[in-house]
């Protein structure tokens, strides 16, 4: 009996520790502190040690353990829940990211790297902290720990499309960050310099008048 | 184009996050096929994908101190666990819980002062798992049955003034605030210090829709209660939850060494409600 729960615990133990990295992550990303995250990570691998029989075998350790990071957090730091952004609603207009061309979002990418031009990859901190915070969250859950739709809701108590509408806006704040940065910086030019030989620019205002002409 | 482009462009977050149907992906992947501008900006939010990897993990360092420390607490709460199950399911032990409470006393004082430091040392952790060790069955038994009885006594408080809280510190060995019940609806009633076993603990007494609760706030390597509860959780908060003599007892320990109990005749689900609420 005592034998079988050392087993159990050593081997949870093990496994936990492999989402070191995330947690860390995902806690230094809420707390903005590294002293504040790591109490925050080891508050919270202390509690899924001792709540360990009620995580189902099968399903993402990740995913559980973050969840429990979350409650932590909340309770710890945020009495209220998270800081929910006055942007909520649904989303109006799928193509609002459309005014970036592909030249220019070609030229925001660092082929060799698959990776974002190291210039503008040095901004997406501060970007990325500026973001509200549960878009910041579902951003962070979806690409860096790439926990699904479904976890991610669990994770924030909110249903799938709210984490959809969530990491899209999210998205599309730091891409507009990034491309006004990009501009400042030089790398890509204005929308406007780009001829009629490129690929055309889909911008709000054509869609919009086409859109009053079909109607 | 656009037209095509205004279908599939809602479509294409879900499609890089692996979210879409089979026969979507299908339908995304012929349309990327001819589309550069649609193509682009999966390329884009794959270039985004692994910088805000990069930035994440640069800004989250993982120190081997820091793997140290936290290898140290999950062993120390290990062997706190293996202790506790060894206290329950075998005899009582050589050493009885009267006689260690002067080690107790003097780890007591240095785990305050270890939590209240960023870096608990491990060592720390492991006195107490120790000291868990020494305790009997019967000890902790006797320490629930104390606090019940108290429960159940109707003598008036000490005081009543809030503002007197403070002076409860030294004698009790930690600092003594009222819980915020008010959600609840409760109504403080006073306080008092009470001898639990041969420790002390503040009495806070309540009232809440006309049953008497009282919460009792101590130091909670002293009173190993959590040992003879049985422990869930609440808000993944662990709380320690039982019943003695048709009162119902829950029990949490705060991260800075403060323990509170909660004794209600209210139900197991109530009292554990109230106490997780403790912070």
């Amino acid at each position: 009996m005592i034998r079988s729960a050392r087993l159990s615990s050593k081997a949870f133990e093990a496994d936990a520790l492999t989402e070191l990295p995330a947690l860390l992550g995902v806690a230094t990303r809420l707390t903005k502190n590294p002293a504040d995250a790591q109490d925050l990570v080891q508050d919270t691998l202390l509690k899924a040690m001792r709540a360990r029989e009620q995580f189902e075998a099968g399903t993402n350790l990740r995913a559980w353990l973050i969840r429990i990071l979350m409650n932590t957090f909340i309770n710890r730091y945020r009495r209220g829940g998270l800081e929910r952004s006055v942007l909520e609603g649904p989303d109006a207009d799928p193509l609002a990211d459309g005014w970036i061309s592909s030249s220019t979002m070609e030229s925001m990418r660092d082929p060799e790297a698959q990776a974002l031009r190291p210039m503008l990859a040095s901004e997406i901190a501060r970007a990325l902290d500026e973001l509200p915070e549960d878009y910041r969250l579902a951003v962070v859950l979806s690409d860096v720990e790439e926990l699904s739709y479904k976890e991610i809701a669990d994770i924030m108590g909110c249903p799938i499309g709210t984490v959809m509408s969530r990491l899209h806006r999210g998205r599309r704040l730091l891409k507009g960050r990034l491309y006004e940065h990009a501009r400042a910086m030089g790398i890509v030019g204005p929308e406007t310099e780009i001829g009629p030989s490129r690929q055309p620019v889909v911008d709000l205002d054509s869609y919009r008048v086409k859109k009053a002409v079909s109607s | 184009m656009i037209t095509s482009c205004r279908h599939f462009v809602p479509l294409l977050e879900p499609f890089r996050d692996g979210e879409l149907s089979p026969s979507q992906v299908v339908e995304v992947e012929q349309h990327l096929g001819e589309c550069e501008l649609c193509t682009e900006r999966v390329r884009l939010g794959e270039a985004l994908r692994v910088s805000l990897k990069q930035v994440v993990r640069a800004d989250a360092p993982l120190t081997a101190a820091f793997q140290e420390r936290i290898v140290a607490a999950l062993a120390a709460e290990r062997a706190r666990e293996e202790r506790a199950d060894s206290g329950r399911d075998t005899q009582p032990r050589m050493l009885s819980w009267r006689s260690i409470v002067p080690i107790a006393s003097a780890a007591a004082v240095v785990m305050v002062y270890a939590a209240s430091a960023k870096n608990r040392p491990t060592d720390v952790a492991g006195s107490r798992a120790d000291m868990y060790a020494s305790v009997t069955p019967q000890s902790v038994e006797k320490l629930l049955e104390d606090l019940v009885q108290n429960h159940e006594r109707s003598a008036a408080p000490q005081f009543t003034e809030q503002a007197l809280l403070p002076q409860l510190e030294p004698e009790v060995g930690v600092p003594v605030r009222l819980p915020k019940f008010e959600q609840y609806g409760a109504r403080w009633e006073g306080v008092s210090v009470v001898p639990v076993s041969n420790q002390r603990a503040a009495s806070l007494r309540y009232r809440i829709a006309g049953h008497k609760l009282t919460v009792y706030v101590y130091d909670a390597s002293r009173f190993p209660v959590r040992t003879k509860l049985k422990e869930r959780l609440v808000r993944d908060e662990p709380v320690y939850v039982g019943s003695r003599n048709g009162v119902s007892i829950a029990a949490t320990e705060r991260r800075n060494g403060v323990g509170y109990a909660v004794a209600t005749d209210l139900n197991n689900d109530e009292s554990a409600e109230l106490v997780a609420s403790i912070y």
